[in-house]
């Protein structure tokens, strides 16, 4: 009687509730797509989003852009898994995305909130990046200044990545366009 | 051993907790949006009188109207009331990332209009409730009209009209800011 109780609330009550926390935080394949360290979640603000997109953006206070407009990528771990921090330093690195694509890259700590910092310097976009040599894009995260691009984490504890890139469709002819990667997450020192 | 164990469970104890577990699975998910304390629709609602047009001032360290939103876009927003009459929207989509999304207030995205070359930047939308459209132009200012749907029936009473406007640096925020002002939202007197 008891093993059936126990039982009843692992399966039912514990794997109910718990599947359908991580089905609505993090996601799965059926509703995300994942390139390394990014997670999109690919029916967000679309009129069919499926129960689990619609209640992931209204859980966390988010407003939903449609992903016709543009595709909002997330990054919570770096490229070796590890939760990002802000005791750590790192490198985001890569290409941007071709045919001059608006795009920007934030940080937020794990509330959702852009970081206060002395330097008010809260993201990038594609207007306002310093190039690398070879148009790559490389990001430093990192508590205090660093030459070149730098996005202050400050004391934040647990920090969220957000990248959004905007959407063009394809005009009828037009070659098809090179699949573009989002840029890697490189952890480079911990204190 | 473990086959006496699992014996005694009964075949009937797990398939009840299967169907019940898939159930409560179903229910958290379709309960979570109805009970969100913290909303982006209801973080609007605080601030933003109804069938008014409203920029929300840029994202900050120090203020930020909703999670995980960035400086590089600016918004502003109208929450919109059809229950008194259809709501007229006037704005402009003046440059390619500009665009107005259409929301329910349980935070369905049901319409999109993204800013295109191809048109008039200045946009007159007349938001109705549903069984009230009627067929017009869409007025398009200066430019020969296209045959198109100006009216469009919003599926619950109440909703968010927000016009997204991405910001390319500083030097453009005064700019975008007073395009955004320039956007109007309030009931129609047509």
């Amino acid at each position: 009687m008891i093993a059936n109780i126990l039982l009843f609330v692992v399966v039912a009550v514990a794997g109910g509730l718990g599947s359908s926390w991580y089905m609505i935080e993090r996601g799965s394949a059926l509703t995300t797509k994942r390139i390394g360290p990014w997670t999109a979640w690919t029916a967000a603000g679309r009129p069919d989003a499926d129960p689990y997109t619609r209640a992931h953006f209204m859980r966390r206070g988010m407003l939903p852009v449609s992903t016709a407009l543009a595709v909002t990528y997330e990054a919570i771990v770096d490229n070796e898994r590890e939760r990002l921090h802000s005791s750590c330093e790192y490198v985001i690195e890569g290409v941007e995305p071709a045919d001059g694509r608006f795009w920007t890259i934030s940080v937020f700590d794990e509330r959702g909130q852009l970081i206060p910092n002395p330097a008010d310097r809260y993201s990038y976009n594609s207007a306002t990046v310093l190039r690398a040599p070879g148009n790559r894009l490389q990001i430093a995260l990192a508590r205090s200044a660093r030459p070149g691009n730098w996005l202050p984490t400050g004391g934040a504890g647990r920090i969220t990545l957000v990248m959004s890139v905007e959407e063009i469709a394809q005009s009828p002819g037009e070659a098809s366009r090179q699949p573009w990667q989002p840029p890697e997450i490189r952890r480079t020192a911990c204190r | 051993m473990t086959t006496n164990w699992f014996g005694r469970l009964g075949v009937y104890t797990v398939l009840v907790s299967l169907v019940a577990g898939g159930l409560i699975h179903l229910s958290a998910t379709l309960v979570v949006p109805q009970f969100a304390k913290a909303s982006a629709f209801q973080r609007l609602s605080d601030g933003i009188p109804v069938n008014r047009m409203r920029v929300l001032p840029a994202a900050s360290g120090e203020a930020a109207l909703l999670p995980y939103l960035g400086p590089d876009i600016r918004l502003a927003v109208c929450r919109y009331d059809v229950g008194g009459g259809p709501v007229a929207l006037k704005f402009q989509l003046p440059h390619r990332g500009w665009a107005l999304g259409l929301y329910t207030d349980q935070g369905d995205n049901f319409y999109v209009l993204p800013a295109q070359e191809s048109r008039s930047a200045d946009i007159n939308l007349t938001l109705i409730p549903q069984g009230e459209r009627s067929f017009s132009l869409l007025t398009l200012g200066g430019r020969a009209p296209v045959l198109s749907i100006s009216q469009i029936e919003v599926p619950d009473t109440r909703g968010f009209a927000v016009i997204r406007a991405p910001v390319r640096g500083k030097a453009f925020e005064a700019e975008i800011e007073a395009q955004l002002r320039k956007a109007d939202c309030s009931v129609s007197r047509e």
